[in-house]
């Protein structure tokens, strides 16, 4: 079980890496040309001079050989650990990826958090009364949280918190500045959370046993937190899992507009300027996370749902 | 099953260490820079930091300049002046020969004197592993003569040369602390350099922490304590400057300059940068044949109200570039030359002579119309959309995609594309900047149009003696220019920093990375 | 009579869903000590009505009526006070009193009716802290609870999940929690008609257990055998209305209402003749070869050959098919009867592709799938599955549901599959629908497309999995004669399989009698005195309510059987 698991994550890698090093090797322009189309070397040189120099440059970055000779490379030093050095800062891709992960980690769990609580508070609030008022009041606010794109959300957000509460813009992941983007990441992913929560719970309430549960006399409270409850979950769970891996890959514009130091703004400068061990370690720790956050989605599904478990056995 | 849960429970307390762990390690590296008493720490925001620390390495050296962490032997005025900044005087000792005085008693900031012999080696190191240093100081010999002068000889005689040494990547380190060949590095051990403030503290695309540097040649620097912090977003940028986070913010977005002006606290300092933006044109473009046509490609250069331009587009906060030259201070004279006014006019009558005829508000010749493809990139997506509607009265289906540089690099290299905004810096060695734009094979002039007798006219740019014959060629290049029209010059790019009320001694810098913290800025409590 | 005391009476009672009548000014009353079987075909009202009764009726449900009381006595004793509920004017907090402790309800199917991921034990916890008699701390307490429920004797009962419990072990576990508190009544849903004779007849004396002591019963059925055993009273219920009403002995001997008789009415047997002409020679040679045989391919040849198959899911838990042996020959009716878990299921799934056996021999008209592959032998075997409803694509009508079996294996022109497809419904007699979905469609109705649609492609083999335990009584008799007309008129062979000897019996001149996932007897259709073997001895005594049958064994059949569900 164990040996098996290890073989399929490895795989999984090593499918995803392949996938990575010839993607980014068939996007437009390369690295060097992009580095020196900023630098604009170019106009000092002459024509000659200006190949040349690209073709030193290309060299240096052990760009000049073909793209199977460079993974062959690449994967060799990965094996040993070395996931190389970015082509911008000439530092370690792995200690700079490390140095941002836990604040991206940090942020995609207090979000994460955040998220639960938020969609657990709206599910309740909505199938207290289905399709009554609260309910539907509640169903135009998620399509309406659902429609505002997260860049519009972070900025006002940002400005509202900046002018009311001195809301530290740009610095450090500090618990004093994390909240805010949390939030913004949270409120984006309740709509459907709570939408799938509530008809979860609508739909196990509407089960035999929970009417049985009902006919022995138990409380509304005890049939929803005692009996529908955890089988609601399940899908939840799933959804949750799926966020999460999107969550902790930093997201993206949230890093950006918060000034976050995760691994999230980090990648996006690193593919802006082709820098291609950064984006395949990026890759690589993303595809590991997921791989991570998905084996603690089965085995939350176990503790729910013993079933589960053993469906898959049966099946296997 | 009970195995099962057991590892289970293992796992979940396996990531509630995770957690707090990294919750910790989050709050850990909070700390602000501690013991700067207020009126004393600089806060600035930035749209980037330099890469590294190694001035040698790409993005590195403009931004460690900009910020104050180093100098080279020349530097440039906002005038566009070229004046001594680690050299003591500057002087063409023979035709083709310059020699340099250090300043006396200048030292990095380790201690080490900047000695001809350290010139030597950084100047020699950068050019090695830096293609623009080895543009800048291409054929050029350097030597020590003794240990406060370094001479650079040159083939040909070469008046510009001062220019090359101001600029930011051929700024003066101490070359014994860095690997002879190769560059990077985010150690501020490894950086020795000179400047008011040396490099205390360093993070890659998030802070540099600057300390001032009491050795510095200048005297002592007014700040003790620069923070330089890398905030990707505008807005965010923009939001810093209003709530009074930072003190100086750069590259303020032109939507909030509104607010910024209204601002007690903050003052909004704009200045035309030393650089023309302007929609670069292909003339062997299979789509939009009529760039072929001289005529059709000066009527695109009359037909844009660069006034109405520069408002609508930025704010006001630029002026118009009549002529590509026209943004380098240092050359009032091209200011007045090239598309001076807007004239509708006389473009409908170049248009109409180049076969293209206005039918139902749309030129077209042959039954096609005309129709071009305009790629902009990043700020500039609002010059391309004041461009299409100023085209489009004169009758032309204008489609403008604001894309990655990259992408606009790509297309022009394929040779599938009509016109391109680009723009590229025209403060410097002007005639080599200006030879990029005009010479046949020139970086910048992407459709290789052939101007008749330009080279003839930038070989006597280069290498005049005469300063008064060498700028009379360089405008006759910029007027050849505006002739032919391998690109139509637009406006400068805005330089908007956002400077607080409490800020003194500072000076908005045309040049991009132009000095921003010099000894002189300091600021009050 | 006269002694016993009504305790809940209702007049008047009007009940609507979304505006549809379901109920019309029914009136019932039940005494204290007796059972009152209400009888009525599927959609008669039955589950709503039970549902009204214990204040559960769902949303957009209006309820309205005369009179509805329910009287109890007081706690001290049978002759002591009563105390009186106007349930009629009953808000949401009595209702919760009543169910908790003066009323118990218990569903057609006791697995759907506990909550799967609890344990038994804190459900136990559940239900007396409802009841008002929280148990003292302690797993004891509930062990307790659970040994007089008679699942004591499993250890550590009280830690184990619902879904782990096996079929009789859940049915008592609900008849015990539904009970609690001894409640003053006790309504019964009729046993799910999936549920095999050994948990109706648990049910039986577990209400008649609870009438015995003084609880007032009513039990909803459509099967005219349990209302028999069971009813001192009973109401017929037909579209919402009380038909007819009286004592049991009166109503049974003597039903005056049509729908009284078509109710109580024993199916139609299939027409002799036609049965055992066709079964001829095949039925009597397997009979007389009894169980040593597979039936030699002689002159008739075989469209099913199975010898020797073996399935087992995983290497821990105990085999569901150990060496199954089963031939049918092209034409003949075989029956496989067999008890929930004795491995028909998995059978029906190896026999038509959908799981590969673990050992053994299939052989389909001659080819075995192993060598030719499943694509060209599918459309030799067809199933008519269980859940005609669950087996039809909702979104498809009836004429698009028969057509897709003919598109799949591209058979004819389009034009020729759709006019064959017609010719189908109509054979089912159902011409008038062709472009119903099956939400339009009665389960009867769709139970006959199934069969058009398995019938399509021309099968060898037509496998039939419970055909009719779907069915309520009177349509049972209608899709028995057209399952053998039709498998007669096309010469197909029939494999039923089903928990239900009376089904098999009508349409089988020979039935395989499965357990424990082994062909244990062969039995002919007249002649099922002569079995043999336990399994077939009790599903034949299951049949006749009135002969009693131990807990323990009921037990015992169900927790070996439960890995094969």
């Amino acid at each position: 079980m164990l040996v098996h698991g290890f073989t399929s994550l490895l795989s999984l890698v090593l499918a995803a890496s392949v996938l990575v090093f010839a993607l980014i090797r068939s996007a437009p322009g390369d690295p060097v040309d992009i580095e020196f189309g900023a630098s604009g070397a170019s106009t000092f040189l002459t024509p000659e001079e200006d190949t040349r120099s690209r073709e030193v440059r290309r060299a240096e970055l052990g760009l000049d050989k073909s793209v199977a000779e460079q993974y062959v490379i690449w994967l060799g030093r990965v094996v040993s650990g070395d996931f190389g050095k970015s082509f911008r800062t000439g530092e370690s891709v792995l200690s700079e990826i490390a140095d941002r992960l836990p604040a991206s980690i940090g942020l995609g769990f207090s979000a994460m958090g955040l998220l639960l609580l938020m969609s657990a508070l709206t599910a309740w609030l909505a199938v207290r009364k289905p399709d009554g008022p609260m309910d539907h009041v509640l169903r135009v606010l998620s399509i309406a949280a659902a429609a505002v794109p997260t860049f519009l959300t972070a900025t006002l957000g940002l400005r509202w918190a900046a002018e009311a509460a001195g809301y530290p813009i740009a610095g450090e992941a500090t618990a004093s500045r994390l909240w805010l983007p949390a939030v913004v990441m949270a409120v984006s992913g309740v709509p459907t959370m709570a939408r799938v929560l509530r008809a979860s719970v609508l739909e196990q309430g509407a089960m035999t046993y929970a009417a049985a549960a009902k006919a022995r006399g138990a409380k509304p409270r005890t049939v929803l937190l005692r009996h529908t409850l955890r089988p609601s979950l399940a899908p939840v769970m799933t959804l949750a899992g799926l966020t999460t891996a999107t969550l902790m890959g930093g997201a993206v514009i949230t890093e950006v507009v918060f000034s976050w130091p995760g691994v999230g703004a980090y990648a996006v400068e690193a593919i802006g300027a082709q820098d291609y061990p950064v984006i395949q370690a990026y890759v690589i720790v993303m595809v590991l996370m997921a791989i991570i956050v998905n084996r603690s989605v089965d085995v939350g599904q176990r503790l729910l749902d013993p079933r589960t478990y053993r469906k898959l056995k049966g099946t296997a | 099953m009970r195995g099962f849960r057991y590892s289970a429970t293992l796992f979940a307390g396996a990531a509630v260490l995770a957690l707090t762990f990294t919750s910790c390690a989050g709050t850990a590296g909070s700390a602000p820079p501690a013991g700067a008493p207020a009126g004393e720490l600089m806060r600035v925001a930035t749209g980037a930091i330099a890469k590294s620390v190694d001035p040698a390495a790409e993005l590195s050296a403009s931004y460690l300049r900009a910020h104050g962490a180093a100098e080279a032997l020349m530097r440039i005025t906002p005038e566009g002046k070229v004046v001594p900044e680690l050299a003591e005087k500057m002087e063409a000792t023979a035709p083709a020969e310059w020699t340099v005085q250090l300043r006396k008693g200048a030292t990095f900031s380790s201690g080490a004197p900047v000695d001809a012999a350290a010139v030597v080696a950084s100047l020699t190191r950068s050019r090695k592993l830096n293609s623009l240093a080895q543009g800048q100081l291409k054929n050029v010999t350097i030597e020590a003569s003794g240990t406060d002068k370094v001479t650079f000889k040159t083939p040909s005689p070469q008046p510009e040369l001062p220019f090359a040494l101001a600029h930011y990547q051929t700024v003066i380190y101490n070359a014994s602390l860095l690997a002879p060949d190769a560059v990077g590095g985010v150690d501020p051990a490894a950086s020795d350099l000179s400047g008011p403030y040396r490099i205390k503290d360093f993070t890659t695309d998030r802070t540099m922490v600057l300390e001032a540097n009491g050795s510095w040649w200048g005297g002592r620097p007014k700040l003790k304590t620069v923070e330089v912090r890398q905030v990707t977003d505008h807005q965010a940028r923009a939001q810093l400057a209003l709530s009074a986070q930072a003190d100086i913010v750069q590259d303020i977005p032109s939507d909030r300059a509104k607010e910024l002006q209204q601002s007690q606290a903050v003052q909004l300092v704009d200045v035309p940068a030393a650089n023309t933006v302007a929609a670069y044109l292909n003339p062997s473009s299979a789509i939009a044949p009529a760039l072929a046509d001289v005529r059709v490609r000066q009527a695109l250069g009359w037909g844009v109200d660069r006034k109405e331009l520069v408002e609508l587009a930025t704010n006001s906060l630029t002026t118009p570039s009549p002529s590509w030259l026209a943004s380098n201070p240092g050359y009032p004279d091209a200011a007045a030359t090239g598309f001076t006014s807007y004239d509708p006019v006389r473009a409908a009558e170049l248009l109409d002579d180049a076969g293209w005829t206005m039918e139902d508000g749309k030129r077209q010749k042959d039954g096609k119309p005309f129709v071009l493809r305009l790629l902009t990139f990043g700020a500039e997506a609002a010059t391309g959309e004041v461009l299409q509607a100023q085209w489009g009265k004169l009758g032309i289906d204008v489609q403008v995609q604001n894309v990655e540089s990259t992408l606009i690099t790509q297309a022009i290299k394929n040779g599938n594309w009509d016109a391109a905004t680009q723009a590229w810096t025209t403060v410097g060695s002007a005639s080599t900047l200006i030879a990029g734009q005009a010479a046949p094979d020139g970086a910048g002039n992407h459709s290789k149009l052939a101007i008749p007798g330009i080279e003839e006219l930038l070989k006597t740019a280069a290498a005049a003696g005469n300063a008064q014959e060498r700028s009379d060629a360089l405008l006759e290049v910029n007027r050849l220019m505006t002739e032919y029209v391998p690109s139509v010059p637009l406006h400068p790019r805005v330089v908007a920093t956002a400077v607080s009320s409490k800020v003194s001694g500072f000076t908005a810098h045309p040049l991009q990375y132009g000095q921003l913290i010099t000894g002189d800025v300091g600021i009050s409590k | 009579m006269n002694d016993t005391k009504d305790v809940l009476t209702v007049s008047g009672l009007n009940v609507s869903i979304r505006g549809q009548q379901i109920l019309t000014d029914l009136g019932l009353s039940l005494k204290q000590g007796r059972i009152h079987v209400v009888l009525g075909a599927s959609g008669s009202g039955k589950s709503t009505l039970l549902r009204t009764l214990i204040g559960l009726s769902g949303p957009h449900t209006d309820v309205s009526s005369a009179l509805f009381r329910l009287d109890v006595a007081e706690s001290n004793g049978r002759h002591g006070q009563t105390l009186r509920w106007n349930l009629t004017a009953a808000n949401e907090h009595d209702w919760l009193q009543v169910r908790a402790c003066h009323m118990g309800l218990i569903f057609q199917d006791p697995e759907e009716s506990l909550t799967s991921l609890r344990r038994t034990g804190s459900l136990v916890r559940e239900v007396f802290r409802n009841v008002g008699q929280p148990l003292p701390r302690g797993k004891a307490s509930e062990q307790a609870r659970l040994d007089a429920a008679g699942l004591g004797h499993h250890d550590g009962v009280g830690n184990k999940y619902c879904f782990e419990l096996s079929g009789g072990m859940a049915q008592r576990l609900e008849l015990a929690l539904a009970a609690a508190g001894n409640p003053a009544v006790l309504l019964a849903d009729e046993p799910s008609t999936a549920l095999d004779g050994v948990a109706r007849r648990t049910l039986a004396s577990a209400l008649r257990d609870q009438a015995d002591a003084g609880t007032a019963v009513l039990l909803v059925t459509h099967d005219r055998d349990l209302a028999a055993a069971l009813a001192d009273d009973i109401t017929v219920l037909a579209q919402g209305h009380s038909v007819e009403s009286g004592p049991a002995w009166q109503v049974l001997a003597d039903p005056q209402h049509p729908e009284t008789q078509r109710l109580l009415a024993r199916p139609r047997p299939v027409p002799a003749a036609t049965g055992s002409e066709v079964s001829g020679e095949q039925g009597t040679n397997s009979r007389a070869e009894g169980l040593a045989s597979v039936p030699s391919a002689g002159h008739v040849p075989l469209v099913l050959r199975v010898q020797g198959l073996r399935q087992a899911y995983s290497s821990r838990e105990p085999e569901v098919l150990r060496g199954l042996d089963l031939s049918v020959a092209s034409g003949e009716s075989v029956g496989l009867l067999g008890r929930s878990g004795s491995g028909k299921s998995t059978l029906i799934r190896c026999l038509v592709g959908l799981e590969r056996p673990s050992a053994g021999l299939i052989e389909i008209a001659g080819s075995s799938p192993t060598e030719t592959g499943w694509k060209s032998l599918r459309r030799r075997v067809q199933l008519v599955p269980q859940d005609p409803r669950a087996a039809l694509n909702p979104w498809r009508s009836a004429l698009e549901q028969i057509m897709d079996p003919l598109d799949f294996h591209q058979v004819g022109s389009r034009g020729e599959r759709r006019s064959r497809a017609m010719e189908l419904l109509a054979e089912v007699g159902l011409s008038g629908y062709t472009q119903r979905r099956p939400g339009q469609l009665s389960t009867g109705q769709c139970q006959r497309v199934s069969i058009a649609r398995a019938l399509a492609i021309s099968p060898s083999l037509l496998v039939a999995d419970e055909p009719v335990t779907a069915l309520d009584a009177a349509l049972r008799a209608e899709m028995l004669i057209l399952l053998h007309r039709l498998t007669q008129e096309t010469g197909t062979a029939l494999l039923v399989v089903s928990h239900e000897l009376p089904v098999l019996e009508e349409l089988c001149p020979r039935i395989c009698v499965l357990d424990e996932g082994r062909i244990v007897e062969e039995l002919g259709a007249g002649n099922l005195g002569a079995a043999t073997s336990r399994a077939a001895r009790e599903i034949i005594a299951a049949q006749e309510i009135f002969s009693p049958l131990p807990f323990e064994d009921a037990d015992s059949v169900h927790s070996s059987g439960k890995a094969a569900v």
